[in-house]
């Protein structure tokens, strides 16, 4: 039972996971906390629903559709809404997202409704059922396939930032945008490929959530919400905090809601990270100086 | 005296409609939420925080005083006052904590303590649950019987002004100068010997105290109240009532509070997502007009020395 | 005389805000030059660099190598050959070493053998970089992180080299070595544009000098030709 609650908290928080991991790069480049990244991906949900659903499109080509929306709205959000205020105040910005939460939110209710859409599995084959002496765990498929996109995510990332030339540039623009320029690097284009990056990645979260929550405006709102603690409980700064942000809070919501109270597995979670952010005010694995801000 | 004389056109308002009590209480709705939304503004602009979950201490203060009239009956004005008390308290409670973070932090902090007490409230049964809690009687003051919106529109009104006297005072004190070298610059602040927990924590409580009230008058207001009208939404409004009238001025925040409380019932006729608007108008004002509406009308000026 | 100068500044005018930090200033770059702009704190030297590699706004005409520099984006300039060497060794301190050289070589990011050869000669030039070089950069010592703000802006074969105040904060031993580092550059072919408030070990590796005060050259001419003890009494305020 805690076996099956723990692989269950580990598929949630690897979902908190990229979601952090999204937030993370776009901030860490640009310096924007986007309150509306959850939203982002929630629009790119509804793409996905419109073109398999409606139109009947192919599932993975519905798929891959709905990611580059997310893309394509990460770039013209940060290009158009967020650099024309940049270097004038950098608390704009982030009211600036949160005005966009209410947009698109009035957006999908406009265009979509307010109706529970669903969404199938793309995998819906016989769960994964793991015997061992203290009882026996059930994977379903999907919740598989969430594990291998996540950590195929993860990797493709890792290996991007510390390999790739662009990767490096990337984390130099994140590090020192004038001195970046100094070497060359283009930072208006980095923080463009950020938020392109971090778009595609919060579509991917929402389609990859959206079977089991369905679409509807704020089906995005708590993932959001655990993504956000998520990189904080991180220290907003690296993906490894962000992992093990995500994961931990997974585990812990599981287990409060089998054990506790299912109504208010959330308060217990992010009680416990108020807890830890108490103690260690730059999150569980930051470093106590801050860089952007 | 001079700089209260703004407030007579507002004293005004209700007689050409006295005949419209809907409409009269949506003027009443408004005072409300300009309520709230100063209690944003001392949070924001006087101590350069953001909060995303000031709905939490609305709905403290909301239930606080629909519980104590509806299962105590404890007469209104009492209750009034006790949900700002209550509401005060727990902001300490909560700022405690959550000030040792600062910036973006906090405003993760808040977004969490917002959706928490939502939930909470959500289960108990005390608050009933997510049915909430129904028929809540409209106060009597002494004399009136304040189901007349008239009646509600001064009350609020004379709330606000009051609320509007005790800011003036205190943005020419000495304990108004040092929030204001806060938010201009923490180390500057901290270089001057200004204990920065200690004002923090007090806009903190005065944000909460003032939007715990707001609370308690819509609940009275509304007769109803149930967890999903304080949501996150609920939050970025006053946000976003503060932005868009303008901030640091109790006349800008009621430009605000009218335009999104307004809003929804000029368009309810049509087919149009009022959110999409409410944040269409929140990123054009940022983007063109940083210092609110209150920068069109022109009137800034005119008010600026007067207000903050 | 004119096809010598790499670099031709006329007129600079740098602003911030009502004051003006460099005013009017005409200064030129030789071709092989090591050039030095000294001065006092705030009389405009770091503000003339920033202006160049196109960090800050700024008035008058920039040349290089032919070509109107004066509005050009910043990321494009270390393309054209003129690259920056920061102030306060700007590393990146999350970054590895040899990260850091390979930002440096970002502009030839293509040429893997190029690539190849210059970290060679970076490390040849300063060997206590290769011996640390899987070391975040923020964990090195001040010297060490000059060595690699130096080596790191080689790494993409500039024309000219700009350094903003190397010695800062280094003891004298290393500021003779750092020095000696940057003669050796200099006979390799690349001419140095340098801004310095150690004055002394400035003058003994340049050609020529500028002397700023207030935003204005006070002096300029030939190393020789300047008296170092008038220097310092009247404008360094040593």
């Amino acid at each position: 039972m805690v076996f099956q609650q723990i692989i269950a908290g580990i598929i949630t928080g690897s979902l908190y996971a990229i979601v952090a991991l999204g937030l993370v790069i776009a901030y860490k480049v640009t310096g924007v906390m986007n309150f509306a990244y959850g939203y982002m991906g929630m629009i790119s949900a509804y793409i996905f629903f419109t073109f398999f659903s409606m139109i009947g499109m192919n599932y993975i080509l519905s798929f891959f559709i709905a990611i580059a929306f997310g893309a394509f709205v990460g770039y013209a959000v940060e290009r158009r809404l967020l650099r024309p205020v940049r270097n004038i105040s950098p608390a704009s910005m982030v009211i600036i997202t949160l005005g966009l939460l209410l947009v698109l939110e009035g957006v999908a209710l406009q265009i979509w409704g307010n109706n529970y859409q669903q969404i199938p599995n793309l995998l819906n084959g016989l769960p994964l059922i793991l015997r061992f002496e203290g009882g026996i765990i059930v994977i379903p498929q999907q919740n598989l396939l969430i594990l291998g996109v996540v950590t195929a995510v993860i990797i493709a990332l890792i290996l991007y930032l510390n390999l790739t030339f662009q990767g490096k540039a990337m984390r130099a623009v994140a590090q020192n945008e004038e001195i970046a320029k100094l070497m060359g690097i283009n930072s208006s284009l980095m923080m463009s490929i950020s938020w392109i990056i971090s778009g595609s990645i919060g579509a991917l979260a929402a389609l990859l959530v959206a079977p089991q929550t369905f679409v509807y405006p704020d089906m995005m709102l708590s993932l959001q919400i655990m993504g956000f603690t998520a990189a904080v409980l991180g220290g907003f700064e690296s993906i490894p905090g962000s992992i093990i942000g995500g994961i931990s809070i997974g585990i812990i919501e599981n287990l409060v809601g089998t054990y506790i109270s299912t109504n208010l597995k959330t308060t217990f979670s992010l009680a416990i990270i108020v807890a830890i952010l108490i103690v260690k005010p730059e999150g569980l694995l930051g470093s106590a100086k801050s860089r952007r801000v | 005296m001079k700089k209260y004389l703004w407030f007579i056109p507002f004293v005004l308002v209700p007689l050409p409609f006295l005949g419209y009590p809907f409409l009269l209480s949506i003027f009443v709705l408004i005072g409300i939420y300009t309520i709230a939304a100063i209690g944003m503004d001392v949070l924001t602009t006087w101590a350069g925080q953001i909060s995303i979950g000031n709905a939490a201490f609305f709905a403290v203060g909301a239930y606080t005083s629909a519980i104590l009239v509806v299962n105590f009956h404890v007469p209104f004005l009492i209750a009034f006052l006790i949900s700002g008390l209550f509401a005060m308290i727990i902001g300490i409670v909560v700022g405690l904590p959550a000030l040792r973070v600062s910036g973006f932090y906090l405003a993760v902090v808040t977004m969490a303590f917002g959706i928490a007490v939502q939930q909470i409230i959500g289960v108990f049964q005390i608050t009933g649950g997510y049915n909430g809690i129904r028929n809540i009687p409209v106060p009597s003051f002494w004399i009136f019987k304040a189901s007349n919106p008239v009646y509600q529109y001064y009350v609020v009104l004379t709330i606000i002004f009051l609320i509007f006297i005790v800011l003036s005072r205190i943005s020419f004190s000495k304990s108004g100068l040092a929030l204001f070298a806060m938010r201009d610059s923490e180390i500057a602040a901290r270089a001057f010997g200004v204990n920065l927990l200690k004002y923090k924590l007090a806009a903190f409580a005065a944000s909460a105290a003032l939007t715990g009230l707001a609370g308690s008058l819509y609940a009275s207001a509304i007769g109803f109240i149930s967890p999903s009208q304080f949501d996150l939404t609920l939050s970025l409004d006053l946000l976003a009532m503060v932005i868009v009238g303008g901030a640091g001025s109790v006349m800008g925040v009621m430009i605000g509070a009218a335009f999104f409380v307004g809003l929804p019932f000029l368009l309810s006729g049509y087919n149009i997502s009022i959110t999409i608007i409410q944040g269409v108008a929140l990123i054009v004002i940022l983007l063109f007009l940083p210092k609110g509406l209150l920068q069109i009308f022109k009137i800034r000026d005119l008010f600026k020395k007067k207000v903050i | 005389m004119a096809t010598d100068r790499i670099l031709e500044v006329e007129n600079l005018t740098v602003k911030y805000g009502p004051i003006e930090a460099v005013r009017g200033t005409n200064f030129f770059v030789g071709n092989q030059e090591v050039v030095s702009i000294l001065g006092a704190n705030g009389a405009g030297k770091s503000s003339t660099l920033k202006a160049l590699a196109g960090l800050i706004p700024h008035e008058g005409r920039i040349t290089f190598l032919s070509k109107d520099i004066s509005r050009t984006e910043p990321y494009k300039i270390p393309y054209l050959g003129l690259t920056l060497c920061p102030e306060r060794r700007g590393i990146f301190p999350d970054l590895s070493v040899e990260d850091n050289l390979l930002l440096g070589a970002y502009t030839i990011r293509k040429n893997k053998n190029l690539i190849k050869g210059n970290i060679k000669k970076v490390y040849a030039l300063f060997q206590r970089l290769e011996e640390r070089k899987r070391q975040l950069a923020g964990t090195l010592s001040g010297g060490e992180q000059q060595m690699l703000a130096i080596g790191r802006a080689l790494m993409n074969d500039p024309k000219l080299l700009m350094l903003d105040e190397p010695s800062l904060g280094l003891s004298p031993k290393l500021v003779d070595f750092i020095f000696d580092s940057l003669k050796t550059i200099n006979k390799s072919g690349t001419a140095i544009l340098l801004v310095e408030q150690n004055a002394m070990i400035a003058m003994e590796i340049s050609n020529r000098i500028y002397v700023m005060q207030n935003g204005k050259f006070a002096i300029s001419g030939n190393t020789k030709d300047v008296d170092f003890q008038t220097l310092k009494m009247k404008y360094l305020g040593v």
